[in-house]
């Protein structure tokens, strides 16, 4: 089974976006039970969730069977090859968010202008095209950016953020 | 009236207060452009610092930052469709591919030019009619408000794109994201999935930060790093005169311009709808009554005018119930109720006996500052534009970087950077899968406002449902309603069966 053609969004997204709605419904509808119902007022607190879960549910289980019916209806034809640079790349979208996910993760440890310096450094490394990498230019701009969006916060909202590593040092 | 306005220009018009009025736009218009900064958030910022100052100085700080933020949020989601400000998402609809598009500069001049005039007509209006204007709001209640919800989340079907059915499901998507936290009325907690920060709800600022930002950067890269160059939108600055467009087609846009401001002036009176859901009418309205609805999302002034002037429009409407009756109308003017009490000055009715040179000195301020806003942008837009030369790599880290700062203000914990990240993986497959992000927005927006008024209202008639169809405005915006599904689902049908018989054609 070819996993790639299930990858091809403008084919498969609308499919997709049901089960998703689909999803969040079982999701939701499996914490629904644990709402606890009280007497205050007409109608309880499971009551509007109820209804929009209801309907949430129903619309998906249509929007995947109309999908289906198109999907069936059109059958795939054969994609003409794409130019490369066309291509997504997925790997860099992967990258990317693993560095967003690890710079939120370290953020209260090592503190916002330490995570931030490295975060922006690694983001920009991941990002630029290979010919347009320059890692003491990037570096440079990362601890300037980092250093003076936390004095700007810290020191002029008073905005106070997490200071990690550097605790008593700023 | 004209003597109490004498009264409040004689109390700004000094060096001091000038300096105030100057500093708090520029100020604002700086926050706003960066996405992940609400209005809300950068008048909260500033609250300590107006209590240094007295009350006039204080209260025209946050005044003229809540108008400069409202405005300045265009230009992030004019250039980078990312709005700097959550009053600010229907113009990245058209804003962005109109940057696409190489006009730049007439996207952000015309948006400019209708915040100016939005701000300008409800700096007016909210002198003119601000109480009786007001004491016809008092008389609303649950009914009322409920009906004025749902009439609100009928127009959602607007912005569904292709599909109304999508566009409802997107919606209730919305809605069911909402409902995290607690109930209300009985407060009890719901859906928290066994996580003690999900017992307070999603804020509104970190899902919109995920949804637009994070999922732009996603969306970047994809292609960020096969292309040598990056592909910087082009802006004709030098070739450009003015505010960057002509005079016949501002002329085009005045029914448009007229509509939406007064969609915000008198929404905006409506304490519960923010210039956040404002925005997103307008622009729905103006595609539901435009001659050539299928060019919305493809780059036209007019979902810019739509988006721009409503909001704008908003700010005066949202100050009246404030001041008149100290009834904040969102957020923003809740801290900005906030702002009056560290000062010791509760607004309402004495207030206008009691401060007169006060109130009337705010309302002049806020003149003065749409006249600042328009100056300082007008100056600053080829600054702003300059933004988008440095390239993407390096300018999205940043921002990010600032959107989590953003997100980690409101509560002050790192949880919900946590939520800015799933709510990017999410906004990054709305893309992928062509859905609506609007209907999500409103949906999310006005979810807890229409269980809110229902609740209390079938509280207050003891179970009886009829109130909801015999109080007049409720009735009016009920009936409205379901005039605008019958409309709109006709207009689709008529549309379709139009396209089918010209493709078999």
């Amino acid at each position: 089974m070819n996993i790639r053609k299930f990858a091809d969004m403008d084919r498969y997204g609308s499919l997709y976006a049901g089960l998703m709605f689909l999803a969040f419904t079982i999701a939701f509808g499996v914490q629904f039970s644990d709402i606890r119902i009280t007497t205050i007022g007409v109608i309880h607190s499971a009551f509007f969730p109820g209804v929009i879960l209801i309907s949430l549910g129903s619309l998906s289980l249509i929007h995947i069977a109309l999908s289906i019916w198109e999907l069936m209806k059109t059958p795939r034809t054969e994609q003409t090859e794409t130019k490369a640079e066309d291509k997504k790349d997925y790997l860099c979208v992967l990258s990317t968010l693993i560095i967003c996910i690890l710079y939120v993760g370290t953020l209260e440890r090592l503190g916002f202008v330490i995570a931030s310096a490295i975060f922006i450094f690694a983001q920009a490394l991941n990002l630029a095209p290979k010919t347009e990498r320059k890692p003491i230019k990037f570096g440079i701009i990362a601890i300037i950016a980092s250093v003076a969006i936390y004095s700007f916060f810290r020191y002029v909202l008073n905005l106070m953020l997490p200071m990690g590593l550097l605790t008593g040092i700023f | 009236m004209i003597e109490n306005l004498a009264i409040g220009l004689n109390a700004i018009l000094n060096p001091t207060s000038m300096f105030v009025i100057v500093l708090g736009v520029v100020i604002g218009i700086v926050l706003g452009t960066i996405p992940g900064i609400s209005v809300t958030m950068t008048i909260a910022l500033f609250l300590p610092v107006s209590f240094t100052m007295d009350p006039l100085n204080g209260i025209m700080l946050l005044v003229g930052m809540y108008i400069g933020a409202t405005s300045g949020g265009l230009i992030p989601s004019i250039l980078l469709n990312m709005p700097g400000t959550p009053a600010n998402v229907g113009t990245c609809f058209d804003g962005y591919p109109m940057t696409k598009n190489g006009q730049a500069m007439k996207a952000l001049g015309i948006g400019l030019v209708v915040s100016f005039v939005g701000t300008l007509a409800s700096v007016i209006m909210m002198i003119l009619l601000s109480v009786p204007l007001a004491r016809f709001a008092l008389g609303f209640g649950p009914f009322e408000y409920f009906a004025i919800a749902m009439f609100s989340l009928s127009l959602l079907c607007s912005l569904a794109g292709k599909s109304i059915l999508i566009g409802i499901a997107t919606g209730l998507f919305g809605m069911i994201i909402s409902s995290v936290g607690m109930a209300p009325i009985d407060a009890v907690t719901r859906f928290n999935f066994g996580t003690w920060q999900l017992s307070g709800g999603l804020d509104v600022l970190p899902v919109l930060v995920g949804m637009f930002a994070l999922a732009e950067i996603m969306v970047n890269a994809e292609k960020s790093r096969k292309l040598s160059k990056e592909p910087a939108a082009v802006i004709d600055t030098k070739s450009v005169k003015g505010f960057g467009f002509t005079g016949q087609e501002f002329k085009q846009q005045i029914p448009n311009l007229t509509r939406s401001t007064g969609l915000g002036l008198g929404l905006g009176l409506l304490p519960g709808i923010s210039a956040t859901t404002i925005n997103l009418l307008a622009y729905s309205l103006a595609k539901s009554s435009s001659k050539y609805p299928e060019k919305f999302g493809t780059g036209i002034m007019d979902g810019v005018v739509a988006t721009e002037s409503s909001n704008s429009a908003a700010i005066g409407g949202a100050m009246v119930p404030l001041m008149t009756l100290g009834i904040p109308g969102d957020m923003a003017t809740a801290i900005l109720l906030g702002g009056f009490m560290i000062h010791g000055l509760q607004p309402g009715p004495l207030l206008f006996v009691q401060e007169t040179a006060l109130v009337y000195g705010i309302f002049v301020s806020m003149a003065i500052a749409s006249f600042v806003m328009l100056i300082a942008q007008f100056y600053g837009i080829r600054l702003f534009i300059k933004v988008l030369k440095v390239p993407r790599y390096i300018l999205l880290p940043i921002i990010f970087t600032m959107c989590v700062v953003g997100a980690f203000g409101v509560n002050h914990r790192i949880f919900d950077t946590f939520v800015v990240i799933f709510f990017g993986i999410i906004g990054y497959f709305f893309v992928k899968a062509k859905l609506p992000v609007g209907p999500f927005i409103m949906g999310f927006i006005l979810g807890p406002m229409v269980e809110t008024f229902f609740r209390r209202a079938l509280m207050l008639s003891q179970g009886d449902y009829a109130p909801f169809l015999t109080r007049p405005v409720s009735g009016l915006f009920l009936a409205g309603t379901v005039i605008y599904l019958v409309v709109l689902t006709i207009s689709r049908y008529r549309a379709r069966a139009k396209a089918k018989a010209a493709a078999s054609a």
